[in-house]
């Protein structure tokens, strides 16, 4: 067994609390991330994907529930040595290149900024020649070290945002969509070039997305989130064979394929929320179905998709 | 080329502006007006003349007549500081409250205040100061402000605080929202995540991206404040420029008035431009 590098218990982050706007962005989301390993996190556009991301990261400061890093609470009170040591680990990459790059900033100035932060480098050269072995390491070359992101195509600005997320060689890398901003035939390009850079350095990644085929390749396992919630969490492949909760089934079925005839017959299933008459004071909660196969369901459906499950 | 065509352009447009009040006649019998351009030729001559004799000429006060040259050098200096003053206040009082310290409580009171005073009209506030004052002296018996022209600081101090108002309200506003805008973008988010201090992130990243907006709204907030420099100096009586432009209607005092204010405008600008960039350097990260 894998050993456990993110814990995350019982998330919830609520906007507008107490107010008649309040939002429940993640409500008490549960999963663990395991050292070496892709974590997808699928599911329509305001489902709470990015907030949860955002929350283990801490953007925002969680509503409730634990983010255990290494076994370490990262929304306690930490001092500023935890919360640098913290910050190192853990990088961010954004959704849209052409807005997470400093736009007054050249590219070394951008890459080394977290060198420049945890004093990575003793010396100019060494941060210069820091800054020109990260560019190497995701495709570019030195000569763009004193350019600005405007002058970068999209796919090369998202790999300029991978070589800052690191240069401060973190452990663990949330990417927010870092694909869906991007060409088609560049975001092959940026994936795989996320997968070298995990086989040579071990990273960790939770990949945020909504291209369910982008996520099946790159992801060791996925979760599939729903208003707030995370509704099925299993391994890449059994969740697209196994699929059980309803709403995964709905978002499988709407993935097109590139085939007219299995185009023309296939049939969107679409997702009612009111399908699973759960009566009043029913236990809903995460129940796992098969070996790391977890369902958000009740204990009847439970029985039910244990039956289903091939 | 174009800065030639430029300075060529704002110098006809000084000397016909200039000359407005001495070619514009009523006449009281007939009850109209009319521009008499037959006298263009000789008014500009004649100050053409007065230059190359190596005088300023003269402008009326009162009943004197005065020698521009004796008192422009004081007149161009208290011009010059109330103006340099007020938008200096403007641009610190802006970037203070608008970036560096946005994130405290006390701030967003004074962005209400500022707020609620922007919604009022800047001859409307200098009319209201000025009775403020009064209200001053008369609830207290503290002189703060004297009309008289050799006052010194009390009769200097008062028109430099009304000058950096429309200034302030105008670069506070703009400052803020691009604060608020700036604030959202991702490479904050990104700066933010990775555990950056948020003056650090202040400097390097939102400074950094507002400061274009400061310098092209430059410009604007100078005219502001020579807008509300021209009524604040006749309002209370300062010995400024704008003598010259305000007290005849005489050619010569007006052109050299409206040279002059070109003048302190250019230094004011180029000054804040220099204060800006001594910031940039010593502050932020290049």
């Amino acid at each position: 067994m894998a050993e456990k590098l993110l814990e995350i218990k019982h998330l919830k982050q609520y906007f507008n609390i107490g107010r008649p706007n309040q939002v429940k962005a993640v409500d008490d989301v549960t999963f663990d991330i395991y050292k070496g390993e892709t974590l997808g996190l699928v599911g329509e556009s305001g489902c709470g994907k990015s907030t949860t991301g955002r929350t283990i990261i801490r953007l925002y400061d969680a509503t409730g529930g634990q983010v255990l890093f290494n076994g370490e609470n990262v929304h306690g009170r930490k001092s500023k040595a935890e919360l640098k040591k913290f910050n190192r680990k853990m990088q961010m990459i954004f959704q849209d290149p052409y807005a997470s790059l400093n736009p007054r900033m050249t590219v070394a100035d951008i890459i080394a900024e977290g060198i420049d932060i945890h004093g990575l480098a003793k010396s100019k050269k060494e941060r210069m020649e820091r800054v020109y072995e990260l560019l190497e390491t995701v495709g570019l070359n030195k000569e763009h070290a004193n350019r600005y992101p405007h002058e970068f195509s999209g796919g090369q600005r998202q790999r300029i945002g991978i070589a800052r997320a690191l240069a401060v060689e973190p452990e663990f890398i949330i990417a927010d969509e870092p694909i869906s901003a991007l060409d088609v035939s560049i975001q092959a390009q940026v994936v795989n070039l996320m997968k070298r850079l995990q086989r040579e350095k071990g990273l960790t990644y939770l990949f945020i997305a909504h291209d369910l085929s982008m996520v099946k390749y790159i992801s060791d396992r996925i979760g599939v989130m729903y208003f707030g919630k995370l509704v099925e969490l299993a391994p890449a492949d059994d969740l697209y064979q196994n699929a059980m909760h309803p709403y995964t089934k709905s978002l499988l079925s709407a993935i097109p394929l590139p085939d007219p005839e299995s185009e023309r017959t296939r049939r969107r299933i679409m997702y009612d929320p009111s399908s699973h008459h759960y009566e009043e004071n029913e236990k809903v909660e995460m129940r796992e179905i098969a070996p790391g196969h977890l369902v958000y369901c009740s204990e009847k459906e439970f029985e039910q998709y244990k039956a289903q499950y091939k | 080329m174009r800065i030639i065509q430029q300075a060529i352009f704002i110098f006809l447009l000084i000397i016909l502006l200039a000359a407005i009040p001495s070619i514009l006649i009523v006449n009281p019998y007939e009850l109209n007006i009319y521009l008499d351009f037959s006298q263009l030729g000789h008014l500009y001559g004649q100050f053409m003349k007065e230059l190359a004799s190596g005088s300023l000429g003269t402008y009326q006060l009162g009943d004197q007549v005065r020698f521009i040259s004796a008192d422009i050098k004081s007149n161009f200096l208290i011009s010059l500081f109330t103006l340099l003053i007020g938008v200096l206040s403007a641009v610190v009082i802006g970037l203070l409250f608008g970036i560096f310290l946005s994130r405290f409580i006390v701030t967003r009171f004074f962005n209400m205040l500022l707020n609620i005073l922007s919604t009022i009209p800047d001859f409307i506030l200098i009319v209201f100061s000025l009775v403020l004052a009064i209200k001053i002296y008369e609830v207290s018996g503290v002189r703060v402000i004297s009309l008289r022209p050799d006052g010194g600081a009390l009769n200097i101090w008062y028109p430099m605080v009304l000058t950096a108002i429309a200034p302030t309200l105008y670069m506070f506003k703009l400052l803020a929202v691009q604060y608020y805008q700036t604030s959202g973008e991702d490479y904050i988010r990104t700066a933010v995540s990775k555990g950056m201090r948020v003056n650090y992130i202040n400097f390097q990243h939102v400074y950094k991206n507002i400061e274009p907006f400061i310098i092209a709204d430059l410009t604007k907030v100078v005219s502001l404040a020579i807008g509300n420099l021209f009524i604040i100096e006749y309002l209370l009586n300062v010995p400024g420029i704008t003598k010259f432009i305000f007290q005849s209607n005489q050619f010569q005092p007006i052109t050299i008035g409206l040279f002059s204010m070109l003048l302190i405008s250019l230094i004011v600008y180029f000054s804040i431009r220099l204060v800006l960039y001594i910031f940039k350097r010593g502050f932020i990260y290049e």
